[in-house]
């Protein structure tokens, strides 16, 4: 999101919509004296456009220009209005465990596991989400494939991002995959409580990435044949 | 589905918390879903809830129900927050009368849901997704009781500072507890935000909080 330093008057309207708190800085108008401007961190901002869409701009000075790759990918994740046509789903994950009754993604002794990082209102770059996904791989954590974040992988083995987007920002990134169910049991062990999903996550976190993630898991809970026969004609 | 799994709070603050969404498949029933989507949406609809959206047109509190049905394509996701059990009991039994024909989804206190369903009759949960909390720097997160409210927009678009605002405008007299609920469920434009809740848990922070920002 961008300002227009001509129009702007710095009535600061604007900034208690920002989801990520206080990311502008007030400038004066290297033209106009006395006239001060709203100038918004181009390293902070992730595009959300929320400023924007609130329409409490008295003067219209805020705007969305097309930006450029990789800077595009910050709206994509950020923006829920913006839809990745990759998923086909608005927002930044799939459909996950949405249409499990008809998909059957998660089949019996599977486990769905998503890990979001930079929600709620903190943000996340991207060479901080490449740590969790890169800790994840070697547990035979299966990707989801029509996932932003899987797509913007260099190497899905590993989870490397590509480097052109790492230093990226956006609002939330989903990690989102399945593994089997012994190994989310015999991970477990592993854990400080002993009830949390993903040592890998552990690890994750004790490199000190300095956003937060949520972990969110799911599974069928019905024997997968008894769904087909109630839900979809036997369809798998 | 993630989104609406951020919602903070006791069990006593989201009993009576629900969002109904309605889901076509990918490469299963994705094509030709528009009339089943508005169908659910007008069944929905039937039914009161306190609101409802698609998250590429709004909320009933930015446009109107029937801007939000004629936008509806094959594909959209659309959501309906309810504040009040009963009403979702009803809802589900109408959508098992009528099959809308897409995936149903209801998020909320997991074993209240299942009372639901037995309620309805429709047995076990099928598929259940549990948020396991938030992790890492959790130290940059606002004060729970305002993630009590800014997360019951799941895509982290009402901003913590905005609840500072809307507190002193309440303080002010500007606005009404109703007219600050409200001007949150503008920012969810998914449909996600309890108004109710909203105005509930703004109600309860006034005493508490002193703002002198902006």
């Amino acid at each position: 999101m961008r300002v227009d330093e001509d129009k702007c008057i710095a009535c600061k309207r604007c900034f208690p919509y920002c989801p990520l708190g206080r990311i502008q800085i007030l400038r004066r108008h290297p033209k106009i004296p006395g006239r001060v401007y709203i100038e918004i961190d181009q390293d902070k901002c992730t595009d959300c456009g929320m400023c924007f869409r609130a329409n409490v701009c008295a003067v219209d000075a805020l705007y969305q220009p097309a930006e450029p790759w990789p800077r595009e990918v910050r709206a994509i994740l950020s923006n829920p209005l913006i839809e990745y046509k990759g998923s086909q789903v608005p927002g930044r994950g799939t459909e996950e465990m949405k249409t499990n009754d008809v998909t059957g993604r998660f089949r019996p002794g599977e486990v769905g596991i998503g890990i979001e990082l930079g929600r709620p209102g903190v943000a996340a770059y991207f060479r901080e989400v490449e740590v969790v996904a890169m800790a994840l791989a070697p547990l035979g954590y299966e990707m989801a494939e029509e996932n932003p974040v899987t797509q913007f992988m260099s190497d899905r083995k590993t989870g490397k991002l590509r480097d052109d987007i790492l230093n990226e920002r956006a609002t939330s990134a989903i990690i989102e995959g399945k593994c089997r169910s012994s190994r989310w049991r015999s991970s477990q062990r592993f854990l400080p409580r002993g009830r949390f999903p993903s040592f890998l996550f552990w690890r994750g976190w004790d490199t000190n990435i300095p956003s937060t993630a949520r972990i969110t898991w799911g599974w069928e809970s019905r024997p997968f044949s008894s769904m087909n026969r109630r839900h979809n004609g036997g369809r798998p | 589905m993630t989104h609406s799994l951020h919602r903070r709070g006791d069990r006593e603050s989201l009993k009576e918390d629900f969002v109904v969404l309605g889901c076509p498949a990918t490469g299963v029933n994705k094509k030709g879903s528009a009339p089943k989507t508005r169908e659910f949406l007008r069944i929905c609809w039937k039914h009161g809830p306190i609101n409802l959206g698609d998250m590429k047109t709004g909320n009933t509190y930015n446009t109107t129900i029937d801007d939000i049905l004629d936008r509806v394509t094959d594909g959209t996701i659309v959501q309906c927050t309810f504040d009040n059990r009963e009403r979702v009991v009803s809802l589900l039994k109408e959508l098992k009368e009528k099959k809308p024909g897409i995936s149903v989804i209801v998020s909320g206190v997991t074993d209240i849901v299942q009372g639901i369903m037995d309620e309805v009759g429709l047995g076990r949960i099928h598929t259940v997704e549990y948020s396991m909390g938030t992790w890492g720097k959790t130290d940059k997160l606002p004060d729970f009781e305002v993630l009590k409210v800014t997360t019951m927009c799941g895509h982290a678009m009402i901003a913590s500072d905005l609840v500072g605002k809307l507190i002193r405008d309440i303080k002010r007299g500007r606005k009404t507890l109703k007219e600050a609920s409200q001007e949150m469920a503008k920012c969810c434009t998914c449909g996600n935000f309890n108004l109710t809740r909203g105005a509930q848990l703004l109600g309860e922070m006034l005493p508490l909080y002193v703002v002198n920002r902006y």
